[in-house]
Protein backbone atom coordinates (compact mmCIF):
# COMPACT_ATOMS: atom_id res chain seq x y z
CA UNK A 1 0.00 0.00 0.00
CA UNK A 2 1.12 3.55 -0.55
CA UNK A 3 0.36 6.22 1.96
CA UNK A 4 0.12 9.85 0.94
CA UNK A 5 3.05 11.87 2.32
CA UNK A 6 5.35 8.88 2.63
CA UNK A 7 8.13 9.22 0.07
CA UNK A 8 8.61 6.25 -2.22
CA UNK A 9 12.16 5.60 -1.01
CA UNK A 10 10.78 5.12 2.48
CA UNK A 11 8.46 2.29 1.44
CA UNK A 12 10.99 -0.46 2.15
CA UNK A 13 11.80 0.84 5.60
CA UNK A 14 8.16 1.39 6.52
CA UNK A 15 7.30 -2.12 5.35
CA UNK A 16 10.15 -3.45 7.51
CA UNK A 17 8.69 -1.55 10.48
CA UNK A 18 5.19 -2.95 9.81
CA UNK A 19 6.64 -6.45 9.59
CA UNK A 20 8.38 -6.06 12.96
CA UNK A 21 5.29 -4.49 14.49
CA UNK A 22 3.31 -7.47 13.18
CA UNK A 23 0.33 -5.59 11.79
CA UNK A 24 0.45 -6.85 8.19
CA UNK A 25 -2.37 -9.10 6.99
CA UNK A 26 -1.40 -12.72 6.32
CA UNK A 27 -0.64 -12.48 2.59
CA UNK A 28 1.49 -9.35 2.96
CA UNK A 29 3.22 -10.82 6.01
CA UNK A 30 4.14 -13.96 4.09
CA UNK A 31 5.41 -11.89 1.16
CA UNK A 32 7.55 -9.84 3.56
CA UNK A 33 8.92 -13.03 5.19
CA UNK A 34 9.94 -14.34 1.76
CA UNK A 35 11.59 -11.04 0.92
CA UNK A 36 13.40 -11.16 4.26
CA UNK A 37 15.17 -14.35 3.17
CA UNK A 38 16.12 -13.02 -0.26
CA UNK A 39 16.78 -9.32 0.17
CA UNK A 40 19.71 -8.46 2.45
CA UNK A 41 18.83 -4.76 2.36
CA UNK A 42 15.32 -5.51 3.63
CA UNK A 43 16.69 -7.95 6.23
CA UNK A 44 18.95 -5.22 7.57
CA UNK A 45 16.02 -2.79 7.76
CA UNK A 46 14.04 -5.40 9.73
CA UNK A 47 16.95 -6.02 12.12
CA UNK A 48 17.29 -2.29 12.76
CA UNK A 49 13.59 -1.99 13.56
CA UNK A 50 13.82 -4.94 15.94
CA UNK A 51 16.51 -2.99 17.77
CA UNK A 52 14.63 0.31 17.70
CA UNK A 53 11.47 -1.16 19.20
CA UNK A 54 13.21 -3.52 21.61
CA UNK A 55 12.69 -1.05 24.48
CA UNK A 56 9.02 -2.04 24.35
CA UNK A 57 9.99 -5.58 25.38
CA UNK A 58 10.07 -4.33 28.97
CA UNK A 59 6.26 -4.21 28.66
CA UNK A 60 6.09 -8.03 28.63
CA UNK A 61 5.69 -9.59 32.05
CA UNK A 62 7.35 -12.90 32.84
CA UNK A 63 5.05 -15.90 33.06
CA UNK A 64 6.05 -19.25 34.55
CA UNK A 65 6.90 -21.70 31.78
CA UNK A 66 6.56 -25.46 32.23
CA UNK A 67 9.69 -27.54 31.71
CA UNK A 68 9.33 -28.45 28.06
CA UNK A 69 13.03 -29.16 27.63
CA UNK A 70 12.65 -32.97 27.54
CA UNK A 71 10.17 -32.69 24.67
CA UNK A 72 12.26 -30.14 22.81
CA UNK A 73 15.43 -32.19 23.22
CA UNK A 74 13.63 -35.32 22.07
CA UNK A 75 12.58 -33.47 18.97
CA UNK A 76 16.03 -32.09 18.28
CA UNK A 77 18.30 -34.87 19.42
CA UNK A 78 16.03 -37.90 19.09
CA UNK A 79 16.06 -38.83 22.78
CA UNK A 80 12.71 -40.19 23.79
CA UNK A 81 11.61 -38.62 27.10
CA UNK A 82 9.11 -41.28 28.10
CA UNK A 83 7.86 -44.39 26.49
CA UNK A 84 4.12 -43.85 26.68
CA UNK A 85 2.78 -44.46 23.18
CA UNK A 86 0.42 -41.71 22.07
CA UNK A 87 -2.32 -44.17 21.13
CA UNK A 88 -2.67 -45.26 24.76
CA UNK A 89 -3.93 -41.92 25.96
CA UNK A 90 -6.00 -41.55 22.85
CA UNK A 91 -7.51 -44.97 23.32
CA UNK A 92 -8.29 -44.32 26.98
CA UNK A 93 -9.97 -41.06 26.05
CA UNK A 94 -11.98 -42.64 23.26
CA UNK A 95 -13.09 -45.53 25.46
CA UNK A 96 -14.21 -43.18 28.21
CA UNK A 97 -16.13 -41.11 25.72
CA UNK A 98 -17.79 -44.21 24.28
CA UNK A 99 -18.69 -45.48 27.74
CA UNK A 100 -20.41 -42.22 28.50
CA UNK A 101 -22.17 -42.31 25.18
CA UNK A 102 -20.66 -38.98 24.24
CA UNK A 103 -20.25 -38.08 20.62
CA UNK A 104 -16.73 -36.77 20.22
CA UNK A 105 -16.38 -34.03 17.70
CA UNK A 106 -12.85 -33.38 16.63
CA UNK A 107 -12.22 -30.00 15.11
CA UNK A 108 -9.11 -29.47 13.08
CA UNK A 109 -7.31 -27.14 13.92
CA UNK A 110 -6.77 -23.42 14.47
CA UNK A 111 -3.01 -23.32 14.14
CA UNK A 112 -1.32 -23.79 10.76
CA UNK A 113 0.81 -26.90 10.56
CA UNK A 114 4.35 -25.72 11.20
CA UNK A 115 7.47 -27.16 9.59
CA UNK A 116 9.09 -29.78 11.80
CA UNK A 117 12.87 -29.68 11.91
CA UNK A 118 14.32 -32.84 10.42
CA UNK A 119 18.06 -32.46 10.47
CA UNK A 120 20.88 -29.99 10.10
CA UNK A 121 23.39 -30.46 7.28
CA UNK A 122 26.91 -29.64 8.40
CA UNK A 123 30.50 -30.77 8.07
CA UNK A 124 33.50 -30.53 10.34
CA UNK A 125 35.67 -27.58 9.50
CA UNK A 126 32.99 -25.93 7.39
CA UNK A 127 30.93 -22.87 8.30
CA UNK A 128 28.21 -23.97 5.91
CA UNK A 129 25.01 -25.22 7.53
CA UNK A 130 21.60 -25.99 6.15
CA UNK A 131 18.46 -26.51 8.20
CA UNK A 132 16.07 -29.09 6.75
CA UNK A 133 12.44 -29.17 7.89
CA UNK A 134 9.39 -31.08 6.81
CA UNK A 135 5.70 -30.23 6.56
CA UNK A 136 3.59 -32.96 4.98
CA UNK A 137 5.03 -33.41 1.50
CA UNK A 138 7.09 -30.23 1.59
CA UNK A 139 10.76 -30.24 2.42
CA UNK A 140 12.22 -26.87 3.32
CA UNK A 141 15.96 -26.49 2.94
CA UNK A 142 17.38 -23.21 4.25
CA UNK A 143 20.97 -22.06 4.53
CA UNK A 144 21.45 -20.86 8.09
CA UNK A 145 25.19 -20.26 8.09
CA UNK A 146 28.09 -19.99 5.69
CA UNK A 147 28.33 -18.61 2.17
CA UNK A 148 26.15 -19.34 -0.86
CA UNK A 149 27.73 -20.97 -3.92
CA UNK A 150 30.02 -18.63 -5.87
CA UNK A 151 28.98 -17.29 -9.29
CA UNK A 152 28.71 -20.04 -11.89
CA UNK A 153 28.08 -22.70 -9.25
CA UNK A 154 25.06 -23.97 -7.38
CA UNK A 155 24.33 -26.10 -4.33
CA UNK A 156 22.51 -29.32 -5.19
CA UNK A 157 20.63 -31.47 -2.66
CA UNK A 158 20.92 -35.27 -2.78
CA UNK A 159 19.14 -38.09 -1.02
CA UNK A 160 21.21 -41.19 -0.28
CA UNK A 161 19.45 -44.37 0.79
CA UNK A 162 21.70 -47.18 1.95
CA UNK A 163 24.18 -48.15 -0.74
CA UNK A 164 22.10 -46.86 -3.63
CA UNK A 165 23.34 -44.03 -5.86
CA UNK A 166 22.43 -40.51 -4.67
CA UNK A 167 19.18 -39.12 -6.06
CA UNK A 168 18.98 -35.40 -6.77
CA UNK A 169 16.17 -33.65 -4.90
CA UNK A 170 16.84 -30.30 -6.53
CA UNK A 171 18.95 -27.16 -6.72
CA UNK A 172 19.15 -24.65 -3.88
CA UNK A 173 19.06 -21.13 -5.24
CA UNK A 174 19.72 -18.24 -2.89
CA UNK A 175 19.12 -18.88 0.78
CA UNK A 176 16.89 -21.88 0.45
CA UNK A 177 14.02 -23.62 -1.28
CA UNK A 178 10.95 -25.63 -0.52
CA UNK A 179 10.82 -28.88 -2.48
CA UNK A 180 8.26 -31.64 -2.89
CA UNK A 181 9.64 -34.61 -0.97
CA UNK A 182 10.30 -38.13 -1.96
CA UNK A 183 9.40 -40.67 0.74
CA UNK A 184 11.88 -39.97 3.50
CA UNK A 185 12.73 -42.33 6.31
CA UNK A 186 14.98 -42.64 9.31
CA UNK A 187 18.59 -43.44 8.45
CA UNK A 188 18.52 -41.79 5.05
CA UNK A 189 21.23 -39.23 4.36
CA UNK A 190 20.84 -35.77 2.85
CA UNK A 191 23.90 -34.21 1.25
CA UNK A 192 24.74 -31.03 -0.61
CA UNK A 193 27.31 -30.91 -3.35
CA UNK A 194 28.79 -28.04 -5.32
CA UNK A 195 27.76 -28.25 -8.98
CA UNK A 196 27.93 -26.07 -12.09
CA UNK A 197 24.96 -23.69 -12.60
CA UNK A 198 22.01 -25.72 -13.79
CA UNK A 199 23.00 -28.66 -11.64
CA UNK A 200 25.04 -31.81 -12.10
CA UNK A 201 25.30 -32.57 -15.82
CA UNK A 202 25.54 -36.32 -15.21
CA UNK A 203 22.75 -36.95 -12.73
CA UNK A 204 25.28 -37.93 -10.06
CA UNK A 205 27.22 -35.54 -7.82
CA UNK A 206 30.24 -34.24 -9.72
CA UNK A 207 31.56 -31.57 -7.33
CA UNK A 208 32.71 -31.89 -3.73
CA UNK A 209 30.17 -32.88 -1.10
CA UNK A 210 29.97 -29.85 1.20
CA UNK A 211 27.69 -30.87 4.05
CA UNK A 212 25.64 -33.89 5.07
CA UNK A 213 23.06 -34.86 7.64
CA UNK A 214 21.30 -38.03 8.70
CA UNK A 215 17.53 -38.17 9.16
CA UNK A 216 17.28 -39.54 12.67
CA UNK A 217 13.58 -39.83 13.14
CA UNK A 218 10.64 -38.73 11.10
CA UNK B 1 33.80 -10.30 27.01
CA UNK B 2 30.25 -8.89 27.23
CA UNK B 3 27.65 -8.09 29.85
CA UNK B 4 25.17 -10.15 27.87
CA UNK B 5 24.96 -13.70 29.27
CA UNK B 6 22.21 -14.71 26.81
CA UNK B 7 24.45 -13.72 23.89
CA UNK B 8 27.27 -15.84 25.32
CA UNK B 9 24.94 -18.82 25.59
CA UNK B 10 23.77 -18.33 21.99
CA UNK B 11 27.36 -18.39 20.78
CA UNK B 12 27.92 -21.69 22.62
CA UNK B 13 24.68 -23.11 21.23
CA UNK B 14 25.84 -22.26 17.72
CA UNK B 15 28.77 -24.59 18.48
CA UNK B 16 26.27 -27.35 19.40
CA UNK B 17 26.69 -26.98 23.18
CA UNK B 18 23.70 -28.78 24.70
CA UNK B 19 24.42 -27.64 28.26
CA UNK B 20 24.22 -24.03 27.06
CA UNK B 21 20.87 -24.87 25.46
CA UNK B 22 19.53 -26.05 28.83
CA UNK B 23 20.87 -22.91 30.49
CA UNK B 24 19.24 -20.61 27.98
CA UNK B 25 15.92 -22.35 28.52
CA UNK B 26 16.13 -21.73 32.28
CA UNK B 27 17.26 -18.16 31.76
CA UNK B 28 14.71 -17.08 29.17
CA UNK B 29 11.67 -19.37 28.99
CA UNK B 30 9.57 -17.40 31.47
CA UNK B 31 10.17 -14.18 29.55
CA UNK B 32 9.25 -15.84 26.24
CA UNK B 33 6.23 -17.49 27.86
CA UNK B 34 5.10 -14.01 28.94
CA UNK B 35 5.41 -12.81 25.33
CA UNK B 36 3.52 -15.82 23.97
CA UNK B 37 0.70 -15.70 26.51
CA UNK B 38 0.16 -12.03 25.90
CA UNK B 39 0.01 -12.38 22.10
CA UNK B 40 -1.70 -15.75 21.80
CA UNK B 41 -3.91 -15.44 24.89
CA UNK B 42 -4.09 -19.20 25.28
CA UNK B 43 -1.83 -21.35 27.42
CA UNK B 44 -1.99 -24.56 25.40
CA UNK B 45 -1.05 -22.78 22.20
CA UNK B 46 1.63 -20.76 23.99
CA UNK B 47 3.26 -23.97 25.25
CA UNK B 48 3.16 -25.47 21.78
CA UNK B 49 4.72 -22.29 20.38
CA UNK B 50 7.40 -22.30 23.09
CA UNK B 51 8.62 -25.71 21.95
CA UNK B 52 8.71 -24.54 18.35
CA UNK B 53 10.65 -21.42 19.33
CA UNK B 54 13.38 -23.22 21.29
CA UNK B 55 13.74 -25.69 18.43
CA UNK B 56 14.43 -22.71 16.20
CA UNK B 57 16.81 -21.21 18.73
CA UNK B 58 18.92 -24.37 18.57
CA UNK B 59 18.86 -24.51 14.79
CA UNK B 60 19.37 -20.80 14.15
CA UNK B 61 21.79 -19.78 16.90
CA UNK B 62 24.50 -19.55 14.22
CA UNK B 63 22.68 -16.58 12.74
CA UNK B 64 22.83 -14.56 15.94
CA UNK B 65 25.30 -11.70 15.72
CA UNK B 66 26.23 -10.10 19.07
CA UNK B 67 27.41 -7.00 17.21
CA UNK B 68 23.87 -6.33 16.08
CA UNK B 69 22.01 -6.54 19.35
CA UNK B 70 21.41 -8.26 22.66
CA UNK B 71 20.66 -11.94 23.00
CA UNK B 72 17.32 -11.44 24.71
CA UNK B 73 16.21 -9.04 21.98
CA UNK B 74 16.98 -11.75 19.40
CA UNK B 75 15.05 -14.38 21.37
CA UNK B 76 12.03 -12.14 21.81
CA UNK B 77 12.04 -11.29 18.09
CA UNK B 78 11.85 -15.02 17.28
CA UNK B 79 9.04 -15.50 19.81
CA UNK B 80 7.02 -12.50 18.61
CA UNK B 81 7.40 -13.45 14.96
CA UNK B 82 6.27 -16.98 15.55
CA UNK B 83 3.33 -15.93 17.73
CA UNK B 84 2.18 -13.32 15.20
CA UNK B 85 2.50 -15.85 12.36
CA UNK B 86 0.15 -18.12 14.29
CA UNK B 87 -2.23 -15.28 15.03
CA UNK B 88 -2.47 -14.12 11.41
CA UNK B 89 -2.98 -17.68 10.18
CA UNK B 90 -5.94 -18.22 12.52
CA UNK B 91 -9.26 -18.45 10.81
CA UNK B 92 -11.39 -15.35 11.45
CA UNK B 93 -13.27 -15.40 14.77
CA UNK B 94 -11.45 -18.47 16.09
CA UNK B 95 -10.66 -18.49 19.77
CA UNK B 96 -12.44 -15.28 20.71
CA UNK B 97 -14.66 -17.00 23.23
CA UNK B 98 -11.69 -17.40 25.52
CA UNK B 99 -11.80 -15.66 28.88
CA UNK B 100 -8.06 -15.11 28.99
CA UNK B 101 -8.14 -13.35 25.68
CA UNK B 102 -10.81 -10.93 26.84
CA UNK B 103 -8.73 -10.16 29.90
CA UNK B 104 -5.75 -9.53 27.66
CA UNK B 105 -7.69 -7.04 25.51
CA UNK B 106 -8.92 -5.17 28.56
CA UNK B 107 -5.38 -5.02 29.86
CA UNK B 108 -4.05 -3.76 26.54
CA UNK B 109 -6.43 -0.82 26.46
CA UNK B 110 -4.59 1.00 29.20
CA UNK B 111 -1.39 2.65 28.18
CA UNK B 112 1.12 -0.14 27.80
CA UNK B 113 3.90 2.23 28.67
CA UNK B 114 2.45 2.78 32.12
CA UNK B 115 3.95 -0.59 33.01
CA UNK B 116 7.34 0.05 31.48
CA UNK B 117 10.31 0.39 33.71
CA UNK B 118 11.96 3.46 32.34
CA UNK B 119 15.55 2.38 32.23
CA UNK B 120 18.15 1.76 29.55
CA UNK B 121 16.66 1.10 26.13
CA UNK B 122 13.17 1.53 27.50
CA UNK B 123 13.81 5.10 28.62
CA UNK B 124 14.48 6.27 25.09
CA UNK B 125 11.38 4.49 23.84
CA UNK B 126 9.25 6.16 26.51
CA UNK B 127 10.57 9.58 25.56
CA UNK B 128 9.98 9.03 21.84
CA UNK B 129 6.49 7.62 22.31
CA UNK B 130 5.65 10.68 24.38
CA UNK B 131 6.27 12.79 21.27
CA UNK B 132 3.45 11.00 19.42
CA UNK B 133 -0.22 11.79 19.85
CA UNK B 134 -1.53 9.64 22.69
CA UNK B 135 -3.90 7.44 20.67
CA UNK B 136 -1.27 6.79 18.01
CA UNK B 137 1.33 5.86 20.59
CA UNK B 138 -1.21 3.49 22.15
CA UNK B 139 -1.93 1.96 18.74
CA UNK B 140 1.76 1.27 18.02
CA UNK B 141 2.23 -0.26 21.47
CA UNK B 142 -0.92 -2.35 21.15
CA UNK B 143 0.34 -3.69 17.85
CA UNK B 144 3.77 -4.51 19.23
CA UNK B 145 2.86 -5.93 22.63
CA UNK B 146 -0.47 -7.62 21.87
CA UNK B 147 0.07 -8.49 18.20
CA UNK B 148 -3.02 -6.56 17.11
CA UNK B 149 -3.72 -6.46 13.37
CA UNK B 150 -4.67 -3.31 11.49
CA UNK B 151 -8.21 -4.61 11.51
CA UNK B 152 -8.30 -5.06 15.30
CA UNK B 153 -6.66 -1.68 15.86
CA UNK B 154 -9.11 0.04 13.52
CA UNK B 155 -11.99 -1.49 15.45
CA UNK B 156 -10.58 -0.53 18.81
CA UNK B 157 -9.92 3.07 17.83
CA UNK B 158 -13.07 3.42 15.71
CA UNK B 159 -11.36 4.46 12.47
CA UNK B 160 -11.28 2.85 8.99
CA UNK B 161 -8.48 0.32 8.41
CA UNK B 162 -6.73 2.52 5.86
CA UNK B 163 -6.76 5.46 8.24
CA UNK B 164 -5.25 3.27 10.95
CA UNK B 165 -2.55 2.10 8.58
CA UNK B 166 -1.72 5.64 7.58
CA UNK B 167 -1.54 6.66 11.25
CA UNK B 168 0.81 3.89 12.09
CA UNK B 169 3.08 4.31 9.10
CA UNK B 170 3.52 8.01 9.83
CA UNK B 171 4.00 7.33 13.54
CA UNK B 172 6.70 4.78 12.74
CA UNK B 173 8.63 7.30 10.66
CA UNK B 174 8.42 9.84 13.50
CA UNK B 175 9.59 7.21 15.96
CA UNK B 176 12.51 6.31 13.76
CA UNK B 177 13.61 9.92 13.60
CA UNK B 178 13.49 10.20 17.40
CA UNK B 179 14.97 6.79 18.21
CA UNK B 180 17.89 7.17 15.81
CA UNK B 181 19.06 10.44 17.34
Amino acid sequence: MTTPDIPKEEETDVLAAEYVLGTLPLAEREAAATRLRRDAHFALAVARWEQRLSGLNAGYDDAPAPDLLPKIEARLFGVSPQKKPFWKSWFAGAAAAAALGVAVLVIFSPAPQPFTPLTTLAAEGSALRYEVALRGQELRVARIAGPAAEAGRVHELWLIVGDAAPVSLGLIEGDGVTLATAALGAGMVLAISLEPTGGSPTGAPTGPVLVTGVIENI
Amino acid sequence: MTDDPIAELLIKIAAQDRAAFRDIYSASSSKLMGVLLRILGNRAEAEDALQEIYTRVWLRAGRFDPEKGRGMTWLIAIARNHAIDRLRARPPRAGNDDGEEVAQLADGSRSALAGLVAEGEARRVVKCFAELEADRAAAVQGAYLDGLSYEALAQRFGVPINTMRTWLRRSLLKLRECLDQ
